[in-house]
């Protein structure tokens, strides 16, 4: 109350400076961030460039005309014309035209690349992206850029406008919401400005962090959606039971510290929570997902701190004014109707619990069948430039060709010597056998009409090689000890197909004794989901210890939080089984305007359950404060969970349709990851709040009765806390 | 109360792993899925000369999608006022799944009365869009400008040098004769290969001296052999062509390994009316005469022949018209090699002319 003033202060000139930081946030954003210790993927690449050299970052420069021929002077011409001033750029290490490298010429002849090398990091090589485009002369030529940096340049283009769209649409969507609930827009306002102010200082916050450590791209998206969704949640919580307290009599002096006290202390339970899950990210080796927990945690910080802070002030200098500008006047205070619906579903509470329960698990099912991989071109708008890039290069190339398998294998003997030799001969042979697999590259691959014996004739008297074939493939794929292949597969590389090739390559080699890694492609996509997934249970365990803990002391029970904890599981499976049957198998894809992929984004389920279990445990978390309230009180455990529902049932409804807004509005992205995490986010909230909280927490409740109270007799520390 | 509490937290411990399995399990049923397929094990490639189709011409003077083909062309001309030349013109056709067809040209003229050996070498890659038909029916090669294909009852060649060129007519005068009787020839592991020549072939055209155009006409050899066989810098072979004045030619070729020990060695002896014999090692023999070191390399050939068909009741010495007549194809082949005029006599008083070539002596191509 004293500090009001300089709070808000504060708070604005945070805010205000933080604006100014905001343009650019984008500059200190990596792309990538899926590599870790470890990964034989990632183990391959480092290999090949000890054995090899450095690669960097390569982007292919596409040329296509329907008349002329690859070969014809005009088009070589035209494309040296365009190629000039790119491959005149400072950070271009290498060239490789399609005059060098025939296998960069289309079958149809009217379509070639050439691969400029740049001497950047993969996790910054997006950035020279928005120049390159600038150096493209008007051509005769159809010309693509394509390749890594530029996918990674056009997420973070499509991720800031996402962003900006997604502020656009939710800001005003939960300032309507809030309208709605308060009636007033005063009200409405502070936990719009509470949430705009988090994100702002959030994505300020990250840009300040960002020049010391990496953030992904995505943890711009995930920021703004937690920073947006808890400020205003949070900011409600308080506002609402500011209200209450005024209505109920209390003077702004007393109101303010009781909310603070209240719902303050329960906003800060349910960010510690928040926090949890996301900070449970840091389990993982990825940068991506690593950035995506630092910066949602922060962000929670931002949120709790807003609420706890910046709103009490507001409210203090507010005061009742806080209803001014009313637009309709709502009951303020419980409501019985909520009170009536927990007596109903105690009164049955078996039957409800099965029925429910079974209608969760039955939701939960389709995520038996999910397939789980990491994301391709198809995640971003299908106009693109770098997805219509990717898909023109794959029609005239074939699946594999720009996302071939690497085996980057090491001959004690020497990379040309028989043994060598027959090494890779005998599995380029069984590769080209493959039906999954339409190309091999490497130094046995010039012709399966050559024997193992005439290639071990070629290559007897390195470097005399009299072969030019022979010759320039040693040249290529070998380097003394060592030597690399490459495997074009025929299916693409997200398919269980191109996942078994790898599987197949790689017990070859352990049943041939080959010291040989299989990276690229299919590979690298592989060992990320198994990592991520290796990774996950302790992120999942992490989680439910330390949330189980949190509450275990906020109820003083061993049960309670049990309960909340598994319920709280059955809603997210509800949640990941929509969003199998919407981003797997494509229902409402035309609705939400995206392709199917046919398997879920392996990072989903992890970065959901990570931002989801603290979001969505905030519902039961205020109900069940208001429960013990009563029963701290003395009054029975059915009498408690009805005063509980009565007397936090609006708000929670109110602050859910808030939340849900705001991840609704995140639907409208273009990035399907991040209108994933949107709609997985709207639907585990809305579980949460419709069906966890108004039926099964009664039912179950009434269920355990007095075991919901057990407790050990420790010194559980005295806390307090209530919406 | 503390075993209850222990109770408590190894039940909640439990429920806890409970739900994260719950949350696992869908991700465990996918990642204990079926095993993929292995890679399998890839088709024998075990080389069987009997599945193979024997020669039928003309058709098979085209060329061939094999991995090796060639057509060799060497004679002896003879101008008006009766300067005697020799020559050598030679295409490689080379073609590698997934590659256009490679090729390269030698051409060499050995001017007799001047004592000058003048050569030289193209290289040309077929277009790549290029449709070629699986089997051409003609014979139309050019390697950048240099030409061998079929005219009416034979074959034409054009080529030319700075100093030297030539344009001439080859109408074979006898059937092609197949070697080693099938026409097929297995040197594993070095490959297989169909080899047929027609030995005597009636030249007539014009040879560009100097810038003058001298008609000449002369007698002709000309091979042809294709297959999926390699060249590599190991071992070699000597190859020996010899048109003797009676209307018998004979051809002999020997074949070396890196040691020299020699892996093959036979021969064809060829009748006046076309009539073949094949002769086996041991129905003939081959020894060296002399020797020549290249100035140009430093290589040291074999110079001075004499070969023997016992059988045949032949005793054949051969001497270099030109002892430099050394090629430096490295360019083009990969190698440098000898091919010169040859004049044949015998101690049975035949008398003839004759083409040889060696191959195998040389430095190894630069690394």
């Amino acid at each position: 109350m004293r500090w009001r003033w300089p709070v808000i202060a504060a708070w604005l000139l945070a805010a205000a400076l933080s604006l100014l930081a905001l343009p650019q946030v984008g500059s200190i954003l990596r792309a990538g961030g899926f590599s870790a210790e470890g990964i034989e993927s990632e183990e391959a690449f480092d290999r090949y460039e000890q054995d090899f050299g450095a690669v960097g970052s390569p982007i292919q420069i596409a040329f296509h005309h329907d008349e002329w021929l690859v070969t014809d002077e005009a088009f070589a011409a035209e494309a040296a014309r365009v190629l000039a001033p790119l491959a005149a750029m400072p950070d271009v290490m290498r060239v490789s035209t399609f005059q060098d490298n025939p296998t960069q010429i289309a079958p149809d002849g009217h379509t070639a690349y050439t691969t400029l090398f740049f001497d950047l990091h993969p996790d910054v090589a997006h950035r020279i992206v928005p120049e390159l485009r600038g150096r493209l002369a008007p051509s005769d030529l159809d010309v693509h850029i394509a390749g890594s940096p530029v996918y990674y340049s056009d997420i973070q283009t499509l991720s800031e406008a996402d962003l900006q769209r997604a502020e656009t649409v939710g800001l005003p969507f939960a300032l309507i919401v809030l309208v709605l609930v308060f009636g007033s827009v005063v009200a409405a306002g502070i936990p719009v400005l509470a949430g705009g102010a988090s994100v702002v200082v959030g994505l300020a916050l990250l840009w300040l962090f960002g020049q010391q450590v990496g953030f992904s791209i995505f943890a711009l998206n995930v920021v703004t959606l937690v920073g947006l969704g808890l400020g205003a949640d949070y900011s409600l919580i308080l506002v609402s039971r500011f209200r209450e307290e005024l209505a109920a009599g209390q003077s702004v002096q007393d109101a303010v510290p009781r909310t603070v006290a209240t719902a303050g202390k329960a906003v800060v339970f349910s960010g510690a929570a928040v926090l949890t899950g996301l900070a449970s990210l840091m389990v993982f080796e990825f940068m991506m997902l690593r950035s995506i927990g630092a910066g949602g945690a922060l962000v929670v910080l931002i949120a709790v701190a807003a609420a706890t802070t910046f709103v009490p002030a507001l409210l203090a200098v507010l005061g009742p004014r806080v209803n001014l500008w009313r637009v309709w006047r709502p009951s303020v205070g419980p409501r019985n109707g909520w009170a009536r619906l927990a007596r109903a579903v105690m009164r049955r509470p078996l039957p409800i619990f099965l029925i429910v329960s079974t209608f969760l698990v039955v939701l939960g099912l389709p995520f038996l069948h999910v397939r789980l991989n990491a994301p391709d071109a198809r995640v971003l708008t299908p106009d693109s430039p770098s997805r219509v890039a990717y898909e023109f290069l794959r029609d005239e190339f074939g699946e594999g060709h720009q996302t071939p398998l690497f085996l980057v294998a090491r001959f004690p003997e020497g990379a040309l010597a028989p043994e060598a030799v027959t090494a890779q001969h005998d599995l380029t042979r069984a590769l080209e056998a493959d039906p999954r697999v339409a190309r091999v590259g490497g130094i046995t691959a010039i012709d399966p009409r050559i024997t193992l014996e005439q290639y071990q004739l070629l290559y007897r008297y390195a470097p005399g090689i009299g072969d030019p074939w022979a010759r320039a493939l040693a040249e290529t794929f070998t380097r003394e000890n060592a030597a690399f292949m490459l495997v074009e597969p025929s299916v693409p590389s997200t398919s269980p197909e191109a996942e078994g090739l790898v599987e197949a390559i790689r017990a070859y080699r352990d049943a041939n004794g080959l010291d040989l890694l299989v990276g690229g492609g299919a590979a690298g996509l592989k060992d990320f989901v198994d990592r991520l997934y290796t990774d996950f249970p302790k992120a999942v365990l992490l989680i439910l210890v330390i949330t189980y803990v949190v509450l275990a002391v906020l109820f003083r029970s061993v049960v309670l939080p049990l309960k909340a904890v598994l319920l709280n599981v059955l809603s997210l499976l509800a949640s990941f089984g929509a969003l199998v049957l919407v981003f797997q198998d494509g229902w409402l894809s035309n609705v939400l305007r995206f392709e199917p992929l046919g398997y879920i984004d392996s990072l989903l389920p992890v970065v959901l359950f990570a931002m989801l279990f603290g979001l969505s445990m905030d519902y039961e978390v205020f109900l069940l404060s208001r429960v013990k309230e009563a029963h701290d009180d003395g009054r029975s455990n059915t009498e408690s969970v009805a005063i509980g529902m009565e007397r936090s049932g609006r708000v929670v409804t109110s602050a859910a349709l808030v939340v849900i807004a705001v991840c609704l509005a995140f639907v409208t992205a273009d990035i399907v990851l991040i209108k994933a995490l949107g709609l997985g986010a709207a639907i585990a909230v809305f579980v949460d709040a419709a069906i966890v909280r108004a039926l099964l927490v009664p039912a179950t409740m009434h269920l355990l009765g007095r075991w919901n109270w057990w407790a050990p007799s420790l010194r559980w520390p005295r806390l307090r806390a209530s919406t | 109360m503390g075993a209850v509490i222990a109770l408590a937290e190894t039940s909640g411990i439990d429920m806890i792993r409970r739900a994260s399995c719950l949350v696992l399990v869908a991700v465990l049923l996918v990642a204990c899925g079926e095993a993929a397929p292995p890679l399998p094990a890839p088709p024998p490639s075990q080389f069987d000369a009997s599945a193979l189709p024997p020669i039928d011409l003309p058709r098979d003077d085209a060329p061939h999608a094999n991995l090796t083909e060639w057509w060799y062309v060497s004679g002896h001309l003879q101008t008006a006022e009766g300067d005697p030349f020799g020559f050598e013109f030679a295409i490689f056709q080379s073609i590698r799944q997934g590659a256009p067809p490679g090729y390269a040209a030698h051409f060499a003229v050995t001017d007799v009365g001047r004592q000058r050996f003048h050569y030289g070498e193209r290289t040309e890659v077929a277009d790549l869009f290029e449709t070629r038909p699986a089997q051409p029916t003609g014979l139309d090669l050019s390697v950048d400008g240099w030409t061998l294909r079929d005219v009416p009852g034979g074959f034409s060649i054009s080529a030319g040098l700075d100093t030297v060129a030539l344009q001439v007519e080859l109408i074979p005068s006898k059937p092609a004769a197949v070697h080693n009787e099938t026409g097929i020839l297995d040197f594993s592991p070095y490959g297989w290969s169909y080899y047929y020549s027609y030995t005597r072939a009636a030249v007539r055209g014009v040879l560009l001296d100097r810038g003058l155009p001298r008609p000449v006409t002369g007698t002709a050899w000309i091979d042809h052999q294709w297959g999926d066989f390699i060249s590599v810098t190991s071992g070699g072979w000597d190859w020996y062509s010899v048109q003797l004045a009676d209307g018998r030619d004979f051809t002999a070729s020997v074949v070396r390994d890196e040691s020299g020990a020699t892996v093959l060695q036979y021969g064809t002896l060829v009748g006046p009316a076309g009539e073949t014999r094949h002769l086996r090692a041991d129905e003939l023999e081959v020894r060296a005469t002399d020797r020549w070191t290249s100035p140009h390399t430093g290589v040291v050939y074999p110079s001075g022949w004499t070969i023997s068909v016992p059988g045949e009741g032949l005793r054949l010495h051969l001497e270099p018209l030109l002892r430099d007549q050394e090629l430096d194809t490295r360019a083009s082949t990969g190698v440098v090699y000898w091919e010169g005029a040859v004049h044949v006599s015998g101690d049975g008083g035949e008398g003839g002319l004759g083409y040889v070539e060696l191959t195998g002596y040389g430095p190894p191509p630069a690394a």
